[in-house]
């Protein structure tokens, strides 16, 4: 689905539109769940995420505005969800400890694809910060700007840049190749 | 929870919350609100107070220009913390720091070029009582206004907690600041620094920290 289609879905959820909601649900569900997966890396935690992410955009659907791409849109809904909810975690001093094997695959960015095995690649990245992975995985795997990153992470663009060019070249390292 | 399932449950809870809703105006557009209410308490200032008793000295068109100058910064700066509450659309933090910075040095600047004009001070025993009555006037002028800045601002989704406040606080001081220094005619450094500036940075500490206490509370 293109952002213009996108769009329209949600000028007609503002409208009241309970239709509309149920296809960019389809369509967004998918994508933000991908992104929570990358953020919190404990699927246990995602499906309760991703529901309070609906609701956040639901209320605060207000804040979209028509003519502007959806997915930033979204997606900056989804990292505050997960920022309030990590702050929520450590005020009442939870501890979360997750067995590795549970860990999700993290969504492998297209040029690195190319470099060597999926599984090394999951393995490497979970070895960079996780500021890069997200700068990396957001510009190369879901096709955002830098500009887009920048306004979804509450960064600068030039800094977004730096963090993806950075986990590139350190997963280069990693995998010991050239390209 | 599978796809449908939890597509069921969201429409339980949003479906009786489906009214049609209007989207929020630009930021650039609601700040226009706070820059009306500025110049609505600058012309309240004038008409109750009187123009600066220096005003032949220092200009009459050049004292609002001046403050027109440092109100047009404000504007900016309420332009940027409302912005910051459209999810997708947050500046970074330095930036907004970076804001503020200029902010404050556009307002050492006018102070400076209304010093090099006329550098009258407080009459020497009224220092202290001239400067207080400054500083709680431009903290008066500046909490109406910061009051309607929060409230248009918590109709976004803040990422941050205590940055968009400080902005739109710092605006809010630097505006009423402008305002009163149409009716204050003392420039001296010795005034316009701990009771001007002062203010001014009280009032983004004391208002940012409180807004952001009661929404924590609320």
């Amino acid at each position: 689905m293109t952002e213009q289609e996108l769009g329209a879905l949600m000028v007609a959820y503002q409208q009241g539109d309970l239709g509309a909601f149920e296809e960019l649900y389809r369509a967004l569900r998918p994508r933000l769940m991908g992104y929570l997966l990358l953020l919190v890396r404990n699927p246990s935690r995602v499906d309760d995420l991703l529901q309070e992410t609906f609701l956040q955009l639901h209320r605060s659907r207000r804040t979209y505005m028509p003519g502007r791409p959806v997915m930033p849109w979204a997606f900056a809904i989804a990292r505050h969800v997960h920022l309030a909810d990590a702050r929520a975690r450590s005020r009442t001093r939870r501890q979360e400890y997750v067995a590795s094997d549970a860990l999700p695959e993290i969504p492998v960015p297209a040029e690195a694809d190319g470099l060597a095995d999926r599984d090394r690649l999951q393995q490497a990245l979970r070895l960079l910060p996780a500021d890069q992975v997200e700068a990396v995985v957001l510009n190369q795997v879901w096709g955002f700007t830098f500009e887009e990153i920048g306004g979804m992470l509450g960064i600068r663009s030039v800094t977004a840049k730096v963090r993806a060019f950075r986990a590139m070249k350190r997963l280069r390292e990693i995998l010991g190749t050239d390209r | 929870m599978d796809e449908h399932e939890l597509l069921t449950r969201l429409k339980t809870r949003i479906g009786p919350d489906l009214a049609p809703v209007r989207p929020l105006a630009a930021p650039g557009l609601r700040a226009l609100w706070l820059l009306a209410t500025w110049i609505l308490l600058g012309v309240t200032v004038l008409l109750a107070l009187g123009l600066r008793q220096d005003a032949d000295a220092v200009g009459p068109w050049q004292s609002v220009l001046l403050s027109l100058v440092e109100v047009a910064a404000s504007f900016a700066l309420v332009r940027a913390g409302l912005r910051s509450s459209i999810p997708g659309s947050s500046g970074s933090q330095w930036t907004a720091f970076a804001w503020m910075a200029v902010a404050l040095c556009l307002h050492l600047l006018t102070s400076w070029v209304m010093l090099d004009r006329s550098d009258l001070s407080p009459p020497r025993g009224q220092e202290f009582s001239d400067g207080l009555r400054c500083l709680v006037s431009i903290a008066a002028l500046a909490a109406a206004p910061f009051v309607l800045a929060a409230v248009l601002l918590t109709r976004g989704v803040l990422t941050w907690h205590l940055l968009p406040f400080a902005l739109i606080a710092f605006a809010s001081g630097l505006a009423a600041e402008a305002t009163w220094r149409l009716h204050c005619p003392y420039s001296a450094w010795s005034h316009v620094l701990p009771f001007h500036s002062g203010a001014l940075l009280l009032f983004v500490l004391v208002a940012s920290v409180g807004a952001r206490f009661v929404r924590r509370s609320g």
